[in-house]
C-alpha cells in the first residue's frame, strides 16, 4: 500500500451523516448493556449494497470493535457493551469498507444511541443524562488532549431523562450553561497555545471565542489566576449575550412570574 | 506466601496514604491482613506476598496471567479502589522510584485511586489492564527497569482514545521498542509549539506523542482494525522513517 500523508484524503472517502444511523442502547439486566443498529439507510448515504460496516464503540479509555456485515443485510442483533465504561459518554463509529480492503469508502463519527443523545446536533458540548447521586449536574473535560472529545456535561437523569429535556429546559440553560461556559474558558485560559494546536480538545473552542467577539487569552504567569478568571469573565459575559441565553431567561423570568413553561 | 486478594477500606487507605504524604520507616505492610481495615475480596483469586517485580509490565503480567486469570467483569475490577491500593501496598518495594529519590514513592495517585480522572496512574491496575488487553505490546509502556512509572507510560495511557485502541499498540512497539525491552532515544521528545511553527524543524516527528494523532488521521481513511501492524506500520508517513529503520 502506497503512503500518504495525514493531511489529504486522496480517496475521496465520504462522511456519512449520522441522521442516517439509529443506535439503540438498553441495559440488558443480568446481560449487562447492549446495544444494536436498529437502522441504516445506506441508499440515502449512498454507500452500495456490498459494502461493509464495522463499528467502534467508546466510552473514555474503553472501546470494542464489531463487525457487522454487509449494509444492505447488517447484523441488528443486540451486541455486548460489557467492557465498555458506563460512567463516559457513549459513542459510536461507524466504518466503510469494501469486502476484503482495508481502504474505508465511508465513515461516521460521534454517533450516539437515540436514547442518550436526544437532539443536540452538532455543539461544542455534550450533554449526557446519569446518575449523579444527587448531584444535579457535573461537568466533565476531555482527558488527555484528542480533538474528538468534547465537554461533557453530565445531568442528573431523574432531573433530565434525555438531553434534549436539559437543552430545552430555561432554568438549565440560565443557570448551569453559563458556569459550564466559564470552567471551559478556564481550561482555555490555562493553555491558551491549545487553541491553535490541533491536536486539542481546546482548538475548535478558538472559532466560537472568536465568533463571541472576545481575544483569545494571552499566555500568563502560571500563578496568575486573576488574570485568567478575568478573561473567563469576559467570555461568561458574551456568552449570555448570546440569543439563545436572552430566550432562556426571558422564559424563566415568565415562570418565575406564573406563566407555565 | 499465598493468600486471598483482600481490598483495604476507607481507613486502611488513609493509613496508606498517609505514609505515602511522609514515608518514613517502612511502608505499613501490618495493614495487609489487618481484618479491621481489609476485606478478602469476592471471588477467590489468590495473590503470592513473596513475588518482587523488576518492571510494572512484570506485574502485570503476573497479575493478568496468574491472580486475575479467570475471565470476569472487567470493569468491576478496574472499579474496585480498595483492592488496588492493598495491591500496591502489598508490592509497594516493586513500585518506588528508582533513579530520582530511589526507594521513595511517586505520586500518590499511582498507588491510591484520588480521582477518576487520574486512575490510569494507578500502576498496579494500568499494568493489569494493559496487559489483559494488549498482551505484550504493554511492554513498550511499562517495561522501563528504570522507573515504574516512565514518560512512556504516561504519554501512552493518559489518552483514553488510544489506551484500549487494539491496532495502536502493537505499532508502538514495531517503532520504539528495543529487543531488550527498553524503548529508543527520542521516543518521548515532544515537538512544542515553536518546532511546529517552523517547517525545518523535525524535533518530536515520529514521537510516540504524534503517532495518535497520525493515528486519528488515518482512521478516516483506512479500518485499522482489519489490518495487521506490518500493514499499518508501512503506511505511516516520512516522519516515522527513522523510527521503523532503527
Amino acid at each position: 500500500m502506497g503512503q500518504i500523508s495525514r493531511t489529504t484524503n486522496p480517496t475521496g472517502l465520504k462522511q456519512i451523516d449520522r441522521k442516517h444511523f439509529v443506535a439503540r442502547v438498553k441495559d440488558d439486566g443480568p446481560n449487562g448493556r447492549v446495544f444494536w443498529l436498529e437502522s441504516f439507510d445506506f441508499e440515502s448515504a449512498r454507500i452500495d449494497p456490498g459494502v461493509r460496516m464495522g463499528c467502534v464503540a467508546h466510552a473514555g479509555a474503553t472501546e470494542e470493535y464489531f463487525d457487522l456485515g454487509p449494509v444492505s443485510d447488517f447484523n441488528k442483533s443486540p451486541l455486548s457493551l460489557e467492557g465498555i465504561a458506563t460512567d463516559k459518554p457513549l459513542k459510536f463509529r461507524f466504518m466503510f469498507n469494501e469486502p476484503g480492503e482495508s481502504l474505508l469508502v465511508g465513515y461516521a463519527d460521534g454517533v450516539r444511541a437515540i436514547d442518550e443523545a436526544g437532539n443536540l446536533g452538532s455543539s461544542l458540548v455534550d450533554i449526557e443524562p446519569r446518575k449523579l447521586d444527587g448531584v444535579a449536574w457535573k461537568l466533565v473535560l476531555p482527558e488527555g488532549s484528542g480533538t474528538g472529545d468534547k465537554p461533557n456535561v453530565l445531568v442528573e437523569m431523574s432531573l433530565f431523562p434525555t438531553a434534549a429535556i436539559a437543552v430545552s429546559n430555561p432554568w438549565f440553560g440560565v443557570l448551569v450553561m453559563p458556569e459550564v461556559m466559564r470552567q471551559i474558558a478556564m481550561a482555555i485560559a490555562h493553555d491558551p497555545d491549545a487553541l491553535d494546536d490541533p491536536e486539542s480538545w481546546i482548538e475548535p473552542w478558538s472559532a466560537f471565542i472568536s465568533a463571541i467577539g472576545v481575544d483569545a487569552p494571552v499566555a500568563s504567569d502560571e500563578d496568575d489566576v486573576a488574570a485568567r478568571q478575568d478573561w473567563a469573565d469576559r467570555v461568561v459575559e458574551r456568552f449570555a449575550a448570546k440569543g439563545i441565553y436572552k430566550h432562556h431567561l426571558a422564559k424563566a423570568m415568565a415562570e418565575m412570574d406564573g406563566a407555565k413553561s | 506466601m499465598i493468600i486471598p486478594v483482600r481490598a483495604l477500606n476507607d481507613l486502611g487507605i488513609a493509613r496508606f496514604a498517609s505514609w505515602l504524604d511522609i514515608p518514613e520507616g517502612d511502608p505499613p505492610k501490618e495493614l495487609l491482613i489487618d481484618g479491621s481495615v481489609t476485606d478478602v475480596v469476592d471471588g477467590g483469586s489468590m495473590i503470592d506476598t513473596s513475588r518482587e517485580f523488576a518492571t510494572s509490565y512484570d506485574l502485570g503480567l503476573y497479575l493478568a496471567r496468574e491472580v486475575f486469570n479467570v475471565p470476569g467483569d472487567r470493569l468491576a475490577l478496574l472499579a474496585n479502589a480498595g483492592m488496588w491500593a492493598w495491591i500496591s501496598l502489598l508490592f509497594i518495594e516493586s513500585l518506588l522510584a528508582k533513579k530520582k529519590k530511589p526507594g521513595k514513592p511517586l505520586a500518590k495517585p499511582h498507588y491510591i485511586m484520588q480521582s477518576p480522572r487520574l486512575a490510569y496512574r494507578l500502576i498496579a491496575r494500568t499494568a493489569w489492564d494493559l496487559v489483559s488487553l494488549h498482551g505484550e505490546s504493554a511492554k513498550v509502556a511499562l517495561g522501563s527497569s528504570r522507573s515504574p512509572w516512565g514518560d512512556m507510560a504516561e504519554q501512552m495511557t493518559s489518552r483514553q482514545e488510544i489506551y484500549s485502541h487494539r491496532s495502536f499498540w502493537p505499532v508502538a512497539c514495531a517503532l520504539y521498542a528495543m529487543p531488550d525491552g527498553s524503548i529508543k532515544r527520542g521516543t518521548t521528545t515532544k515537538r512544542h509549539k515553536d518546532a511546529r511553527r517552523d517547517p525545518e524543524s523535525r524535533v518530536g516527528l515520529g514521537s510516540v506523542q504524534r503517532l495518535p494523532f497520525t493515528f486519528r488521521q488515518f482512521e478516516r481513511t483506512y479500518n485499522l482494525r482489519q489490518m495487521t501492524g506490518d500493514q499499518i506500520v508501512a503506511l505511516l508517513p516520512d516522519e516515522y522513517r527513522k523510527w521503523r529503520q532503527a
